[in-house]
């Protein structure tokens, strides 16, 4: 087993799942209009709301838009990194993946694979979420060379998601039980999180659970980048973690997705 | 000829103590087509996946082409083409499509693979619908693609799960000029499965008939006819009588030349030298007994009557496990012929 061979197999295996992605065009729809839905909807709603010097001290920013914005962002990345899983589950039904076991094909090339063309989807949608913002006035602090850093947090981030998801979905065979898996993970994980609601405004309990959300540790770098400009403390802090979880969740899902029956 | 595949005592025993293969031992010859003839269930795809890596055995060992398969499973993955029983060929994708990403996962270079990707095409037929998306395939034109796949990298071996599992008649004998052709023309070795006596009959060269994760008997289709030892009567009894089938079968053994008699729910089976010499003798004894019946046949013997005779059931009546249906039905919802 060669490197060339190793990096043409997650290669392939990655290309494989963006053109089913580029070939979904109801689905490439839905991700355009999304970000457009929380922006423009719930973040103007809310900028309504919290326009008083009281809430804009909770919020650290311009307006509640700029705020949610880095939100939209991670949620948006979180939907696609935890669908990478559905897909493995698909392979499996339709008797794709065994048929890509039985060849040469790297074992752990196939999760590295799915997990990279997650990461080219998640950045795509990413790019769509800034551009709506900066469309709807929200001002990046850091600018272009932030733009580059949010898109590398957004990346190791849908690392992350899609990892846990390709490890939690080897071992199911049916789509449902998949979904209801990813609903009961998302929900609780959102709104115990300082994406949509700043943790000044938590009570103490719920401050704890955001301190330790996952989400968070995506949203701060990001916000940082947005509403206050180059902390480097934080964005080298947040660099060290997220890539640490990538790691980590990364080795998970090939162990996961060796291990399991074809 | 050599043998190409040896099999000694391979076993896979599930979780939940399903014991799928016992303890099965058998080789296939180079350039032989081999069919793996049983019922639903019966542990033939569980002795395909084993012999294409995708299962571990739980005990035993088996050499494919010279490569043991715990051992050096890499090894072992570069000499077959495996075309599973689910026409695992990606929908969302075109022909083209589909054969490249093949060439790709076993590594091809791209120019070689564009000729060999140039030249299966035209073997199945599909050149003109290339460029087309899998979703608008018959599923004929699926099951072409998915073998067109399994010879990607010219294996020496051709693993055939359940190759014309719900295709129509036509199309079926289109398989098998397909596979006769890949043995005559390429010579590969063919290793086949299927619970359709005629395939095995008209297709393969040597068949193992397979109940219950155990190989019966082994041979070719004349070897296992004559295996019967004459020709076979069939008797089926009307449901009505079907209480009388003790007392018959006692006065059918009483009669001379008669080898072997067998029921099935209401079927007689009587395999007999020159059995039309004694059929006098048997519509008789039905007579006597004012039994009605359904149907009398008096024929040379077929594959059916060799299973039926060496498993103690027939091959159609076997429901076979949900799992199965399931994958019958979701596969041919995906057909659209």
């Amino acid at each position: 087993m060669s490197i060339n061979h190793f990096i043409s197999d997650v290669y392939y295996v990655g290309l494989r799942d963006l053109k089913h992605y580029l070939k979904q065009r109801v689905r490439i729809m839905a991700t355009l209009i999304q970000p457009i839905i929380w922006l423009v909807l719930i973040g103007n709603l809310m900028s309504g709301l919290t326009a008083n010097p009281f809430t804009l001290r909770f919020l650290n920013a311009p307006s509640y838009l700029d705020f949610m914005a880095p939100g939209v962002m991670v949620m948006t990345t979180l939907f696609t990194g935890l669908f990478a899983g559905v897909r493995v589950v698909w392979d499996r039904r339709l008797g794709i993946l065994q048929k890509m076991l039985s060849t040469p094909l790297s074992r752990a090339a196939i999760p590295l694979g799915k997990v990279a063309a997650a990461v080219v989807q998640g950045n795509i949608q990413v790019l769509i979420v800034i551009l709506t913002a900066v469309i709807m006035g929200v001002t990046f602090k850091t600018g272009l060379a932030g733009i580059l850093f949010i898109l590398i947090f957004i990346s190791l981030f849908c690392s992350i998601m899609a990892s846990i998801s390709i490890a939690l979905s080897v071992n199911i065979r049916n789509m449902e039980t998949f979904f209801a898996l990813m609903n009961f993970i998302t929900m609780p994980l959102m709104f115990t999180s300082n994406a949509m609601f700043p943790v000044e405004a938590m009570p103490g309990w719920l401050k704890l659970i955001a301190k330790w959300n996952p989400i968070s540790y995506a949203v701060i770098p990001l916000r940082t980048l947005v509403t206050s400009g180059w902390d480097w403390t934080v964005i080298w802090q947040s660099l060290l973690i997220l890539s640490f979880f990538v790691l980590f969740f990364l080795a998970a899902a090939v162990f996961f997705f060796k291990r399991a029956r074809a | 000829m050599n043998n190409i595949i040896e099999i000694k005592n391979l076993s896979k025993t599930f979780p939940g103590k399903i014991q799928a293969v016992k303890e099965i031992s058998f080789s296939v010859k180079q350039g032989e087509i081999f069919g793996f003839l049983g019922p639903n269930g019966a542990g033939k795809s569980t002795t395909i996946m084993m012999l294409t890596t995708l299962h571990l055995p739980s005990s035993g060992t088996a050499l494919v082409s010279g490569y043991e398969i715990k051992k050096s499973p890499g090894k072992v993955r570069i000499q077959f083409g495996y075309v599973s029983q689910d026409l695992a060929v990606d929908d969302r994708l075109t022909g083209y499509e589909n054969l490249f990403l093949q060439a790709k996962y076993y590594h091809i270079p791209r120019k070689i693979a564009e000729e060999r990707i140039n030249s299966l095409l035209k073997l199945v037929e599909l050149e003109k619908r290339a460029k087309a998306l899998v979703e608008t395939y018959s599923g004929g034109m699926r099951k072409r693609l998915d073998i067109a796949c399994g010879l990607i990298h010219r294996p020496k071996i051709l693993f055939l799960d359940e190759p014309t599992l719900g295709l129509d008649i036509h199309t079926r004998r289109q398989i098998w000029q397909y596979i006769t052709d890949l043995r005559d023309k390429e010579g590969i070795t063919i290793f086949l499965t299927t619970h359709y006596m005629d395939e095995a009959d008209s297709l393969c060269d040597r068949i193992a008939i397979i109940d219950h994760g155990v190989i019966k008997v082994l041979g070719t289709p004349r070897e296992l006819k004559s295996k019967l030892g004459g020709d076979v009567i069939t008797l089926d009894i009307a449901l009505k009588h079907i209480k009388k089938i003790p007392k018959v079968i006692k006065l059918l053994k009483a009669l001379a030349k008669i080898k072997q008699i067998k029921t099935d729910k209401t079927k007689i089976t009587i395999v007999a030298l020159h059995a039309e010499s004694i059929m006098a003798d048997v519509l008789k004894i039905i007579q006597k007994n004012s039994i009605t019946l359904e149907m009398v046949m008096l024929k040379t013997p077929s594959l059916d009557d060799v299973f039926l005779s060496f498993t103690g059931h027939s091959l159609r009546d076997e429901a076979g496990s949900r799992e199965q249906a399931h994958k019958a039905r979701r596969m041919l919802r995906r057909i659209r012929s």
